[in-house]
């Protein structure tokens, strides 16, 4: 029933062409998560830097600040601190939310995926065996 | 540009300078580097836009220098059967002509190429066979072919775009290649998410 509910949802977001459909706390899932991270992974990774700087205890940590990664100063100075807001409002459009900033990336429009990102995300912290 | 490679004796040198060391670009560099003489001169072109682009493409070059120090980890890690490391060190060529074709534009725009790091964080300790070699090397792949879609549409060039495209497309026939040789199904999926 659940993945029926979840399934019309989707359906209704192609046929009305909005991005931005209601979804509830159930909808979201880790695992799904986990999946779109991948196409984090041409620059990131978890436990450390590439490219892009690494992803573990990036919740609350002030943007451009983990240490031992050369940000741009689009982003140190944006004064941002990662949460659950601000994530969903960079990851919808990188290059509009933080002009300047390295990040090639045109983001990701449905807000249910960013939402599942974001869920991931926030489980990389130091327990995390993915951050050891 | 390209950092030099430290030298190993399991790579066939004269095999490797062959397959990599060609200073040839290929049609969709040259195309690339020539759509942008209109585009620079063109009134709509403005630095802002200019800016983002060179941006955007140096952060492409230094997944590139990454991508090539990966397969330089690998065929220099001893784990590579002949066969292997031949198709490796032909992607590690491919790789240098994108970085060469990716920092002529961006010297044509007006900016500075990255270079490559001294050196990467590889997860060395995991690779003992072969098989994880390769693994390794299609998970880079993937995520070339991912970080390319998210930077095509972002794009103010449109001959930029087109170019990104043409690398995107040579970065998903390594992954399928790399899929196929670890037993995996090459093409997953009719679209790529």
């Amino acid at each position: 029933m659940k993945n029926h509910i979840f399934q019309l949802i989707i359906l209704l977001a192609c046929f009305s062409g909005s991005q931005n459909i209601a979804y509830s706390d159930s909808d979201i899932n880790i695992a799904a998560g986990k999946h779109i991270y991948t196409r984090c992974t041409g620059c990131h990774t978890f436990a450390y830097h590439r490219t892009g700087p690494k992803h573990c205890g990036l919740f609350e940590r002030r943007a451009g600040s983990s240490p031992g990664f050369e940000f741009t100063p689009a982003l140190t100075d944006s004064g941002i601190i990662w949460t659950t807001k601000t994530l969903d409002q960079f990851l919808k459009a990188p290059l509009e939310t933080v002009p300047g900033t390295n990040m090639g990336f045109s983001g990701i429009p449905s807000s249910i995926e960013r939402a599942q990102l974001i869920m991931f995300l926030s489980t990389l912290t130091e327990k995390n065996p993915l951050c050891r | 540009m390209t950092k030099k490679q430290p030298t190993n004796s399991t790579l066939d040198r004269r095999g490797f300078l062959g397959a990599s060391g060609k200073l040839v670009l290929s049609g969709t560099a040259i195309a690339l580097m020539g759509g942008l003489n209109s585009a620079c001169a063109g009134k709509s072109a403005n630095n802002n836009h200019i800016e983002q682009d060179v941006r955007i493409l140096n952060t492409a070059i230094a997944a590139e220098h990454e991508a090539v120090a990966a397969y330089q980890l690998g065929a220099e890690s001893g784990l590579l059967s002949v066969g292997v490391l031949k198709v490796a060190i032909k992607f590690q060529g491919h790789h240098k002509e994108h970085i060469d074709a990716l920092a002529g534009t961006v010297r044509k725009l007006g900016g500075q190429a990255v270079d490559a790091k001294s050196n990467y964080n590889f997860p060395v300790k995991q690779l003992k066979k072969e098989s994880d070699v390769l693994m390794f090397a299609a998970d880079l792949e993937r995520g070339a072919v991912s970080a390319y879609a998210g930077a095509i549409p972002v794009f103010d060039n449109s001959d930029l775009a087109k170019a990104a495209a043409s690398i995107l497309a040579d970065e998903a026939m390594h992954w399928a290649i790399l899929r196929q040789a670890l037993g995996l199904d090459p093409v997953p999926g009719a679209f790529f998410s």
